[in-house]
């Protein structure tokens, strides 16, 4: 029934956690549409990092904790999650209701692993934790060279009503994420991808607004998620940058530790 | 009376039944015992003929409604239209379908009327959780104050005790409070018994803690009968107890966009004594997918009647109208490729009293107990 559920809304909390962006300036140079030729993928990613506050403004950052809510209108639900968020790729994030109970996500290292009260604890393997290590590296649009070996631009597409670049972005291992950047902006404003799990693969939208200023560089406060037929509508509420984070809030349980051990035959 | 099932019988079961026939003859009177499930399943009769059952004096609706039932319709049909999983609508003709509705519904002078409009379009589907649920039943609806709090009542006969969790509220659903129920059968059995899959923090909490204290037991009796089923994500964290390898699966899940495998993820500590479920005609959805995850990766034995054959996955959503919308967006399919909407699941060991264990007598948990102790003919 609404065993998706769960499923679907640790997804909304990881994009959430990653879609964190930015802003900055200009286009680069004269590579604009209007002349007939499309700019390269790769200046139009770099734009996005200049639009949003520049390399060396993330570069200030260390970590973050990022509050919001994910409401599901038509379905009547509206969750509470926390992210938490460290260079270069540590991440937690909890997501809890009395509709789902607690759902727990991590990056340990290189371990991935999940504790939901409805399906218990595991350890993430496969397509799945490669996805999330991919995914859950620390401002991974801004530092993009190291998350993708490739960024095609390949033409032009109006996504509400607003002219955006559509660039291929293409990860080591992995399907292609589709970007889609403001042609006037240069803010990131639509992500097109495949989303893994131990259940299987779903594809997923994630609509990216609300952009506003926050310690010195853009970051998106509202994305609007599309998954398997359902909205979901993920508001920020409050982000931190470079705070003291909660003790041994990136360590791993004990009950993942325990699988851990058995699989190893400890 | 008990008949032990081959792998045979069940497949000539699935040869010769009609879906739509098995299930109009299962949803007969005594299922509506069970307050709590008619809540998910049976909010508005559907009617073959929409008009003419308005109750006398019913408030004629104004413009203002009627253009939100317009709405509302539409909104049913294209959320059908979409996100139903099978994309030939099980041989409905879906897109001539909206248009002669919305004719009958603008003849529709009622409340009543315009519902059975809307019942009458999905019920050409024929399948189960696929209903129109006036506002009044909703959690937060239309009506004056919240629903009062759905109980759910064991079929007759059966051992009413156990804890009672609070009101719990799922999205538009109303309040439901489960039941559940954990006790040693002598010292060398655990029992397990709840009455829907709700409440994940109640009842995960209740049912880890009961397989912690029963790991070191000969066996373990789930006891499904009467279970509403609910939010089938606990399914796999409940079966992840009696999980012997990584990556088995309880079935799967066909939605419009994926298959979603209802992967098992086994605890630290799993249990590996022998397991046996309890089902009866009044054991529904998730509690079906549970039964016959374990049944066909042959981690359990299951005892008693056949279910109800209602198990698919759906969500409600709200109509323009007020009311609520249970839509289903996907089938269940078991490990070995059946779809139990409309065929249930048949234990391995029928049992023609499982639905009411007359008075001191539970033949279906007695047959379980026995197989469990009597560990030598069998190791499933």
């Amino acid at each position: 029934m609404r065993d998706g559920l769960k499923k679907l809304l640790s997804f909304a909390a990881v994009s959430a956690a990653v879609l964190s962006v930015l802003p900055g300036p200009v286009f680069p140079s004269g590579a604009d549409a209007a002349g007939g030729e499309l700019p390269s993928g790769e200046s139009i990613c770099d734009r996005f990092v200049e639009v949003s506050g520049g390399i060396e403004a993330f570069g200030l950052i260390r970590n973050r904790v990022t509050k919001m809510t994910i409401e599901m209108a038509a379905q009547g639900l509206k969750l509470e999650a926390t992210v938490y968020a460290a260079a270069p790729g540590r991440f937690y994030s909890i997501v809890e209701s009395p509709a789902i109970g607690r759902i727990e996500r991590g990056v340990s290292g290189d371990v991935v692993w999940e504790r939901s009260l409805m399906t218990g604890p595991s350890v993430k393997e496969g397509e799945e934790r490669a996805m999330m290590l991919r995914e859950t590296a620390f401002d991974r649009n801004i530092h993009w060279r190291k998350a993708f070996k490739s960024a095609e631009c390949t033409g032009i597409e109006k996504i509400g009503g607003t002219d955006c670049y559509r660039v291929v972005m293409t990860p080591a291992e992995g399907e292609p994420h589709i970007h889609f950047y403001e042609k006037e902006s240069g803010l990131l404003a639509r992500v097109e991808s495949i989303v893994h799990s131990s259940m299987g693969a779903i594809p997923q939208v994630s609509s990216l607004g609300d952009y506003r200023e926050t310690d010195g560089v853009l970051v998106s406060w509202s994305v609007a998620l599309e998954i398997m037929g359902q909205h979901r509508s993920i508001k920020t509420v409050s982000i931190e940058h470079n705070v003291e984070m909660p003790e041994g809030i990136f360590d791993l349980p004990e009950d993942i530790a325990a699988i851990l051990s058995a699989k190893q035959g400890g | 009376m008990r008949r032990e099932n081959s792998g045979e019988s069940v497949k000539a079961f699935d040869a010769g039944a009609s879906v739509r026939n098995v299930r109009t003859e299962r949803r007969g009177g005594s299922f509506f015992r069970c307050a709590a499930a008619a809540v998910l399943l049976a909010f508005a009769p559907a009617c073959g003929a929409p008009f003419g059952s308005a109750p006398a004096g019913a408030p004629a609706l104004s413009a203002e409604q009627k253009e939100l039932n317009r709405a509302s319709l539409e909104m049913v049909w294209s959320t059908v239209n979409e996100r139903f999983w099978d994309p030939e609508f099980r041989g409905v003709e879906w897109a001539a379908v909206r248009e002669k509705h919305m004719a009958w519904l603008d003849r529709a002078s009622t409340m009543e009327e315009a519902r059975g409009v809307m019942s009458a379009m999905i019920d050409l589907l024929g399948v189960s959780h696929m209903t129109i649920i006036p506002s009044a039943f909703l959690n937060g609806g239309l009506n004056d104050g919240a629903p009062g709090l759905v109980e759910t009542a064991p079929p007759e006969g059966t051992n009413p005790a156990g804890e009672h969790g609070s009101a719990f509220v799922l999205g538009h659903l109303p309040p439901v409070a489960v039941t559940f129920e954990s006790r040693g059968i002598d010292d060398d059995i655990g029992y397990i018994r709840f009455d829907c899959f709700m409440d994940p923090v109640f009842l995960m909490t209740r049912f880890n803690g009961a397989m912690e204290s029963f790991l070191e037991r000969e066996g373990v009796v789930i006891d499904l009968r009467g279970n509403m089923g609910g939010v089938g994500a606990m399914v796999m964290g409940m079966a992840g107890w009696f999980a012997v390898e990584k990556g088995a699966s309880m079935g799967t899940i066909v939605t419009r966009e994926a298959r979603l495998d209802l992967i098992l993820n086994p605890r630290p500590s799993a249990f590996g004594g022998r397991l046996a479920v309890l089902v009866d005609s009044l054991t529904v959805s998730s509690a079906e997918m549970m039964a016959a995850g374990l049944q066909e990766t042959g981690r359990a034995r299951i005892f008693g009647g056949r279910t109800m054959g209602m198990a698919l996955q759906s969500e409600v959503i709200l109509l323009p109208n007020g009311d609520g919308f249970q839509c289903v967006t996907g089938n269940y399919i078991s490990p070995l490729g059946r779809s139990i909407e409309g065929r249930g699941v048949i234990p391995d060991v029928e049992i023609a009293s499982a639905d009411g264990a007359g008075a001191g007598s539970d033949e279906a948990l007695e047959a379980a107990v026995a197989w469990i102790r009597d560990g030598d003919n069998d190791n499933r």
